[in-house]
Formats: C-alpha cells, sequence, structure tokens
C-alpha cells in the first residue's frame, strides 16, 4: 500500500504542466523515431542531452525516458505497415504483423500493438515498485570487488549474445575499454591519450560518442547504397481488436510482460532479444504453430508486450545499482550525473522525487501512446513519407548541432565524425557497436572498481573468488564464456540468426 | 572468413599493439598498485588476443578453400566520404562563416551532390531547412551557435 501511495505522488508530480509537456515531447518524438528508420533512441537522446542542462532534472529524465519507450511503439508501426522495423526491438513484429496487414487486419494489429505495449507498460511499474527498493537494498552491500563482477558478468553475456562471432565482440569490448581510458587518469591524474588535445582531457564523451555510432553511422550506411523505397497504401479500418483477438492475445501479453521485464533486468540484455524469446515461446505453446509467420495476432502481442516490458526493466539495473544496460539507459545514467544525483542504490532514498517521480510518467507517458498511437496513427503513416534525401540531411545537421553544443567547441564535431566512421566501418566488416558502446560506458566505472578492490586487497586478485556474491557472478561469467568451448552452439543463437542487421 | 575480415582483424591487432606500448610507457604499475595505463593495457589485451584467434581460425580455413564468396554490392565509397567530408569542412568553417551559411551550403551541398537533386528544389529545401533550424535553435532554444560573417 505505501508503494500505491507513492506511485501516487510521482503520477501528481508526473502531472506537472511543465513535466507533462516535456512528457508529450518525449513520446512524440520517440514515436517518432521508432516510425523513422536511420536513427534511433540513442542517438536521439544524445542529440537532445545539451536541451536538459536547460530544464530541471526530473523534467529532463521525464523526457528521456519517453523517447526510450515511445520508440518502441513507432517501431512496430512500420513493422506492421511497411515491413521495416523501424527499431530492432520490433524486427519480430514484421513477421506476423505485416502479413496480418497483407491480410486486410493492420488495423488490429496496430491496436493490439499499442494495446500490449500499453499493459505491459503498466503492469511492470508494480514490478518496478516492488522490485526496485529491494534491490538497491542488496546494492548498499555491494563493495568494488562486487561492482566489478557484476559488469564483468554484464559484458560477458553481451560477448556471448553477440549476433556475429564471439572473438569479434571481444575485440570490441576491448575497443571500448581503450576508447573508455582516453582523458585524465582519476587515480594518478596522469593524462592518457590525449595527444595534446584539450578536447581529449575529459575523454572522449558520451554523446560525442553515441552520436557518430548511432547516428550518423546509420546516415552514411543509407547514403552508401541506390535507396529505393516503395511506400504501401494500406487502409487502416477497425483498430479495435475483436473479442476474439483479445482471448488469443492476452496470456502472450502477460507472458511476453513477464519475459521482457525479468530478462531486461539482467545488464547486459536488451530489448531485442527477449522478444525472440516471447515469439518463440508463443510458437512453442500455441496449439496451432504452424500458423505462425502467416499473421497470427498473438505473435504481434506477445513481442510487443514484451519490448515494453524490456525497456522499463532495463530502468532496474540503472536507478538500483548504477549500471546502465545499454546506449539509451546510459544517458539517462549520464544526464542525471550532470545534474549531480549518484545513481546507485541511494538514489531512492536520497531523491524519491525522481524515481518515483519517473515511475509516475511511465504510466501517463503510455497513456499519452494509446492516444498517439491509435488514433493518430495516420499522422505516424504520413511521416513516412519524408522524403529520404531532406531525412537524412536533416539528421547530418543534427548531428553535428548535436556534438557541436555539448560544448560549444567544434573539436566535438571532430570525435563525433570519427565516431560515425568507425561505426560505418564496424557495420560494414561485422562488428558489433553494442559491445563496444557499453564498454565505453562501464569502462571508467570498472576501471575504478577493479584498481579501487585491487589497492584494497593489496593485488589479491583471488579476493574477487572469496566475496560470495562477486564469486557467484564471476563464476557464472566465466562457466558461460567457457562453455562455448566445448559446445559450439550458444543458446539463443538459433533465433538470433534470423534477426537480420540492423 | 572473407578477405575484408583478415585486413580489419590484421589493422585492430597492429592498434592493440600501439596500445599496448603506449600503456605500459604510461606505467602499469603493480598489482598492489595499477598505474593508468594498465586498464588500458588489458583492453587492447583483449582486442590482441581475440584478434589472433579470428587470424589463426581464419588461417586454418583458408586451406581448406572454404571461403565465402561476399555479396558483392557496389558501394558509394564517394557519397560516404562526400557526406565524412562536408562534416569536417563544416567544422572547419563553423567559427568563420557562421552557423547559418554552413548549413545553407551544407545542405547546398548534401542535396545536389550526393543526393543528386534538381537545382530548384535543392535550393528551396536548402532555405527552407537553413530557416527553420535558424529558428529551432537560434530563436527558441536559444543554443548560441556562432554567428560568423553574418551578423546574424
Amino acid at each position: 500500500m505505501e508503494n500505491l501511495h507513492y506511485l501516487m505522488a510521482g503520477i501528481s508530480l508526473a502531472l506537472e504542466p511543465m513535466n507533462l509537456l516535456f512528457l508529450l515531447g518525449g513520446v512524440s518524438l520517440g514515436t517518432m523515431i521508432g516510425v523513422l528508420p536511420g536513427i534511433g533512441p540513442a542517438g536521439a537522446i544524445a542529440l537532445l542531452l545539451p536541451l536538459t542542462y536547460y530544464v530541471p532534472p526530473l523534467t529532463a529524465v521525464i523526457m528521456i525516458e519517453g523517447i526510450m519507450y515511445g520508440a518502441q511503439y513507432g517501431g512496430s508501426t512500420t513493422s506492421i505497415l511497411v515491413n521495416i522495423p523501424g527499431e530492432p526491438s520490433a524486427i519480430i513484429t514484421c513477421i506476423d504483423g505485416y502479413q496480418m496487414a497483407r491480410k486486410g487486419r493492420a488495423g488490429p494489429a496496430l491496436g493490439i500493438a499499442a494495446f500490449a505495449s500499453y499493459i505491459a507498460g503498466t503492469c511492470c511499474l508494480f514490478g518496478l515498485l516492488t522490485i526496485a527498493p529491494p534491490l538497491a537494498e542488496l546494492g548498499l552491500r555491494f563493495g568494488p570487488p562486487e561492482h566489478f563482477a557484476l559488469m564483468a558478468f554484464g559484458l560477458t553475456l553481451v560477448v556471448y549474445l553477440a549476433r556475429g562471432s564471439m572473438a569479434k565482440a571481444l575485440m570490441m569490448l576491448g575497443l571500448g575499454i581503450i576508447f573508455a581510458s582516453v582523458g585524465l587518469d582519476p587515480f594518478t591524474s596522469a593524462l592518457r591519450f590525449t595527444y595534446d588535445k584539450i578536447i581529449l582531457r575529459d575523454g572522449l564523451g558520451l554523446p560525442q560518442v553515441v552520436i557518430g555510432l548511432f547516428g550518423l553511422s546509420e546516415v552514411l550506411l543509407v547514403v552508401e547504397k541506390v535507396f529505393v523505397r516503395t511506400i504501401y497504401e494500406t487502409k487502416i479500418k477497425g483498430l479495435l481488436p475483436t473479442l476474439k483477438d483479445w482471448k488469443d492475445s492476452i496470456f502472450p501479453i502477460f507472458r511476453g510482460t513477464v519475459i521482457g521485464f525479468f530478462l531486461a533486468v539482467i545488464p547486459g540484455i536488451s530489448v531485442v532479444i527477449p522478444t525472440f524469446i516471447s515469439y518463440t515461446l508463443e510458437k512453442k505453446l500455441s496449439k496451432h504453430p504452424e500458423k505462425f509467420g502467416t499473421g497470427v495476432i498473438e505473435a504481434v502481442a506477445g513481442p510487443e508486450a514484451c519490448n515494453n516490458a524490456s525497456s522499463a526493466g532495463n530502468l532496474i539495473p540503472m536507478l538500483t545499482l548504477g549500471i546502465p544496460t545499454g546506449a539509451s539507459s546510459a544517458l539517462l545514467l549520464g544526464a542525471l550525473m550532470i545534474y549531480g544525483f549518484h545513481p546507485g542504490p541511494l538514489l531512492i532514498k536520497e531523491s524519491p522525487d525522481i524515481f518515483y517521480g519517473l515511475i509516475g510518467s511511465m504510466y501517463i507517458g503510455n497513456v499519452l501512446l494509446v492516444i498517439l498511437n491509435l488514433p493518430l496513427i495516420g499522422i505516424w503513416v504520413r511521416v513516412l513519407k519524408i522524403p529520404y534525401d531532406i531525412l537524412f540531411s536533416l539528421i547530418v545537421l543534427f548531428c553535428i548541432i548535436g556534438a557541436y553544443t555539448i560544448n560549444n567547441d567544434a573539436a566535438d564535431i571532430y570525435i563525433m565524425v570519427s565516431f560515425g566512421l568507425v561505426g560505418y566501418l564496424m557495420r560494414k566488416f561485422g562488428y558489433e557497436a553494442v559491445p563496444m558502446i557499453l564498454a565505453v560506458v562501464l569502462g571508467p566505472m570498472w576501471e575504478r572498481a577493479l584498481r579501487q578492490s585491487m589497492i584494497i586487497f593489496k593485488g589479491n586478485f583471488l579476493i574477487f573468488f572469496q566475496r560470495p556474491i562477486s564469486a557467484v557472478l564471476l563464476g557464472l561469467a566465466i562457466l558461460i564464456l567457457l562453455s562455448t568451448l566445448f559446445t559450439k552452439k550458444r543458446i539463443g543463437q538459433t533465433i538470433l540468426k534470423r534477426e537480420p542487421e540492423d | 572468413m572473407q578477405k575484408s575480415d583478415i585486413f580489419s582483424t590484421l589493422f585492430l591487432l597492429l592498434f592493440s599493439v600501439y596500445i599496448a606500448v603506449v600503456s605500459s610507457k604510461l606505467g602499469l604499475g603493480t598489482l598492489g598498485k595499477p598505474g593508468p595505463g594498465f586498464f588500458p593495457f588489458c583492453g587492447a589485451m583483449l582486442v590482441g588476443i581475440s584478434a589472433v584467434v579470428i587470424l589463426i581460425g581464419a588461417l586454418s580455413k583458408m586451406t581448406h578453400r572454404e571461403e565465402v564468396i561476399a555479396q558483392r554490392e557496389k558501394t558509394r565509397w564517394w557519397s560516404v566520404s562526400c557526406v565524412l567530408g562536408v562534416i569536417v569542412v563544416f567544422a572547419l568553417l563553423l567559427n568563420k562563416l557562421g552557423f547559418v551559411l554552413c548549413t545553407f551550403l551544407m545542405f547546398i551541398f548534401l542535396l545536389r551532390v550526393v543526393m543528386s537533386q534538381r537545382w530548384s528544389k535543392t535550393i528551396v529545401v536548402a532555405l527552407c531547412t537553413t530557416v527553420g533550424s535558424y529558428i529551432l535553435f537560434e530563436v527558441l532554444l536559444n543554443a548560441q551557435l556562432p554567428r560568423g560573417i553574418l551578423a546574424f
């Protein structure tokens, strides 16, 4: 009951005019970005980060989070209508969603996607409220060795779940560690890899790197090909799913929610993998698995609930332990740190207004998104028709301005453009950006935890295995890595294979 | 294993050797007191060892002649370098010419040269987007972008 009281307080915070306005802006922008291919939520948040300096912390956090789950709604729209996933998390929705649209059932597909997302989003609020505070209590008992082990575990999972070769993913992890160490060494104040450039002293800067890797490189990937795009004219009618649709979908929605939420709590699992698991599970449980792929509604409902639940679950490790699970939540963490908060076990106690305000805003945001995505679906379809040449020129401009306004320094544009090139080449040669960006984000924290533990325990490496929590986490990480030596197959690899390059 | 894989891996291997050398110069410290070069050295090791593993795997497969022929898609390297180049030029000229002029010129270049649009469309779109972005960033967001030779 106490939680409910806090939730109401959070909702009323979110309903303050300023917060509501930015929430509406965030979810609309998120939907738009979800609909548009070429730029994802991470790139968009990075572009908007400078804007957040001008508003109060809660408002900024509400908007950033709004972009994150708004993109999940928008991503499904294009999957269903044009068979192009706006976001990687909506890839699986393409399979049956697009088939439904071809059969003239685009309306119910869009409808169930929005309702599934709404139901999942709402359920997850209670999940967040029940799980986050006790987990934060547990987090208080974490010392440097436990933090080190937790990050090692998360990063190992990211490498293990990489789509391509694991060795390549490990390479990207190492590269991220190297990029993360650019700048002033926090322990000795030595300058590392700065080459006498003032701009490099504070490190490469997460927003510049993310704008390059997730914004500019996408543009480059599009301009390298002669792009032909076909627009399908689909009549959308009857957005409300029928009673039978509901009967088919309701359990997949709840299963998708549970899968998405709990998997996303594990650092290293993003929003994409749970949707594949949800789809596979629904197919296994279905009485008519052969119909999957021909446009069955539960194959849309499950994964759509799942990706929304994941984006809520992703908040847990970030808010309670200070560990982001992806590029977007890393930027949210970065925004909180700019305001002087310390995301971690103490956040809920020290700044309950941020924690409960954010959760409250997610409820309001989900309501807004249902309104934005059902009656106003026509607008988003029209967004799809923006000519690509104009769209991509605009994204280039936004990338430049986004990088420049971080410090009002043109040198940041060079960092951004370098990482645009790096990101482009990585995708071209089959390297994944996710292990690298997570290493860049976690690098400084990881280094601090590692060096602190080594100093405290005087170079005794065994300490990591003598403390129970870190021993279990590191043991699991080593087990995961070793398992690939004995079995050539990685769990989940078969499902992931079906996922095209995003 | 494709040829491009071997080149990219070799490049990353050389890069990791370079980083390892620089890191050890920065000072690796001792286990009880790690120095500033310790962490990047670990990163370089990770890159280097993985690269060696990939290369060994690639070479042993090469003898079996199991080379996968890569899907040859024509890459427009020219467009990619144009986009990268125009951004660098933008950064170089930003403080001299100012944001408005730079934006306008960049749009002309991107639309006309990279996306090969008609002149009429190029100019109209470039004008609209320049004015639009000026209103958005300067007037609404007060972003304080450099003014340069134009007074506004």
